[in-house]
This record gives structure tokens, C-alpha cells and sequence, in this order.
């Protein structure tokens, strides 16, 4: 018995890893994305384009 | 003839990595708003509209994460399997980059449905594991993509790794009709299918209606994540390509 519920503490760690594990997912996409925005910003500024965008002279493939 | 020329043209045009990046900035926001608003409905219809089971009580609930997860953990998997053979066959762009970025999704739902199934069973079976056929045949899969995500990261050129990757995700496809089939093939403690199965679903609806929302739900949170992955993955070859040109003073 757990909060009442028979068997109440293995259905609260099942959701409990559920909403951990997603989280985590999410995060991870998340942090990644931050970062790896961070680190193009930081090329760009130092004036490193790929051929095909300073060709272009924009946002190019 | 000249629609089906034109949709292959449109289909191509979306292996433009740039064209694919607007694509996905345009639809993230209505993916996300979608993904929240099935877990809401999904979690509601678990938790106050769905009754507990006459034979496993409120244990029942454990159901409505733990299939969804197994289900999208091979969902994950033939996604990978058919991007593979678009990365061998037709070397598209984007196969091996959606390769990527699906396997430490597709390995968190396998890990879910092994650790809630665990979490359902030691009440009901009476065990956290067996080695029955489905059991094992879904720790393999888990196996499977560990195995790949280390691969992935032990070859650093992304073209060299994907050729790889690509092959040994394709030779491990043959584990995922031996997962379907298993509880038919073999006699397993695990209980055979009750939703996807030859003359409809024996579940009842109530039950039943729940398990789909929830199963919308994780898909359109698989949809969401791996589009994100995948914009990801664009981005990191684009700054490898830039420091690679720093390296070489090209572009000084």
C-alpha cells in the first residue's frame, strides 16, 4: 500500500521515471541546441563563413 | 506522370539541409503545442477516466506509459532502418543525420518500456525480470542502440560513420519482427498482443481509448524531439565544416 493505493508505490516510480527520463530527453535537446548556437555565433563573429553563405552574401545552403 | 515528377522534386528539395532547417523552425512550435496538448488530454484520461482493472486493480495505470514506449521504441527503430536505406541506396543528406539524432531517442523509450514493464511485472508476475523471448528480445534492442550511439561517436567523420552506422542498424532490423512475434513464437510469461493483432483489439475501449491518446501523444513527442535532434545534428556538421576551414586557413 502506498497513498492508499494498492501496489501504490510501483505505479509512482514508473511515472516518477517517466517524467525524469522525458525531461532529461528534453533537456538534452534543448542544452545542445544552446550550445551549438553559441559556438556558430562565436565562428561567425570571427569572421569564418562556409563558401556556399559567403557566396550568396546571406543565409545560404 | 508529371505529379508524381513534381513530388519527388519536392521531396528533394527538402534534402536541402537550409530549405529543411526554415521547415522545421516552421513547424516546431505547432509540434510542441500539439505534444502538450495530448500528454494533458492523455494523462487526464489515465489518471480520471480510465478505470482500474478487475484482475490488476490501479496497476493498470503503468500500462499507459509502458506500451507507448515499447511501441515507439521500434517505431524509433524502422524509422532508423528505412533512413538507412536512404542513406545506402540513395546517399540523401538528411538519412544519415535522421539516423543520428534518432538513436538516443529510440534508446530512452526502449529504456522506459524495459524499466516500467519491471515496475508493472514485480507486482503482477511476482519478478522484476524473466528471460522470456519478449524480454530478452527487447534488451537486445536497447543493446542495439547503445551499440550504434557508440559507434556513431567512435568514427569522427559524419560521411565515413554514416556508411557504418547505416549497415548495422539495418542487420539489427531482423530483432524487430522478432520482438513483434515473439509472444506468438515462443511461450512467454509476457502476454500476447491484445491492441495490434489479427481480428481487432480484446481490450476494452475504455481502456483502450486512453492507450490511444497516449500513444498519439508519445508520437507526436518523438515527431517534436527528433525534428530538434535532427536541426541539431545540421548545425554541429556546419561548425565542424567551419573549424575544419579555420584549421586550413582557407577561408582567411
Amino acid at each position: 500500500m502506498f497513498l492508499g493505493i494498492e501496489h501504490g508505490g510501483f505505479i509512482v516510480m514508473a511515472f516518477a521515471l517517466f517524467a525524469l527520463s522525458i525531461s532529461a530527453l528534453i533537456a538534452w535537446v534543448v542544452i545542445d541546441h544552446r550550445s551549438l548556437d553559441r559556438i556558430e555565433a562565436d565562428l561567425q563573429a570571427r569572421g569564418l563563413r562556409r563558401r556556399s553563405t559567403a557566396s550568396a552574401g546571406g543565409d545560404g545552403p | 506522370m508529371t505529379d508524381t515528377i513534381t513530388t519527388t522534386s519536392r521531396l528533394w528539395d527538402l534534402a536541402n539541409p537550409t530549405r529543411f532547417l526554415r521547415l522545421v523552425a516552421a513547424v516546431q512550435p505547432w509540434l510542441i503545442g500539439l505534444t502538450t496538448i495530448l500528454f494533458a488530454v492523455g494523462l487526464y484520461m489515465t489518471f480520471f477516466v480510465a478505470p482500474a482493472d478487475y484482475q490488476q486493480g490501479e496497476t493498470v495505470r503503468i500500462m499507459y506509459i509502458h506500451v507507448p514506449s515499447a511501441w515507439l521504441a521500434m517505431f524509433c527503430y524502422v524509422a532508423m532502418a528505412i533512413s538507412s536505406i536512404g542513406s545506402l541506396v540513395w546517399r540523401h543528406p538528411l538519412a544519415d543525420v535522421s539516423v543520428k539524432a534518432a538513436a538516443p531517442i529510440g534508446a530512452t523509450f526502449t529504456f522506459l518500456a524495459l524499466a516500467t514493464g519491471s515496475l508493472w511485472g514485480k507486482p503482477m508476475w511476482g519478478t522484476w525480470w524473466v528471460w522470456d523471448a519478449r524480454l530478452t528480445s527487447f534488451l537486445i534492442l536497447f543493446i542495439m542502440y547503445l551499440g550504434l550511439i557508440a559507434l556513431q561517436r567512435t568514427i569522427e567523420d559524419p560521411t565515413r560513420g554514416a556508411r557504418a552506422v547505416a549497415i548495422l542498424t539495418l542487420v539489427g532490423a531482423i530483432n524487430i519482427p522478432i520482438i513483434k512475434f515473439s509472444v506468438d513464437w515462443w511461450n512467454t510469461l509476457h502476454q500476447p498482443a491484445s491492441v495490434l493483432k489479427i481480428g481487432g483489439p480484446s481490450i476494452h475501449p475504455s481502456l483502450l481509448w486512453p492507450l490511444l491518446v497516449m500513444a498519439l501523444a508519445f508520437t507526436a513527442l518523438f515527431v517534436t524531439l527528433h525534428l530538434a535532434a535532427m536541426r541539431n545534428e545540421i548545425v554541429r556538421r556546419r561548425i565542424r565544416t567551419l573549424r575544419m576551414m579555420a584549421a586550413s586557413g582557407e577561408d582567411r
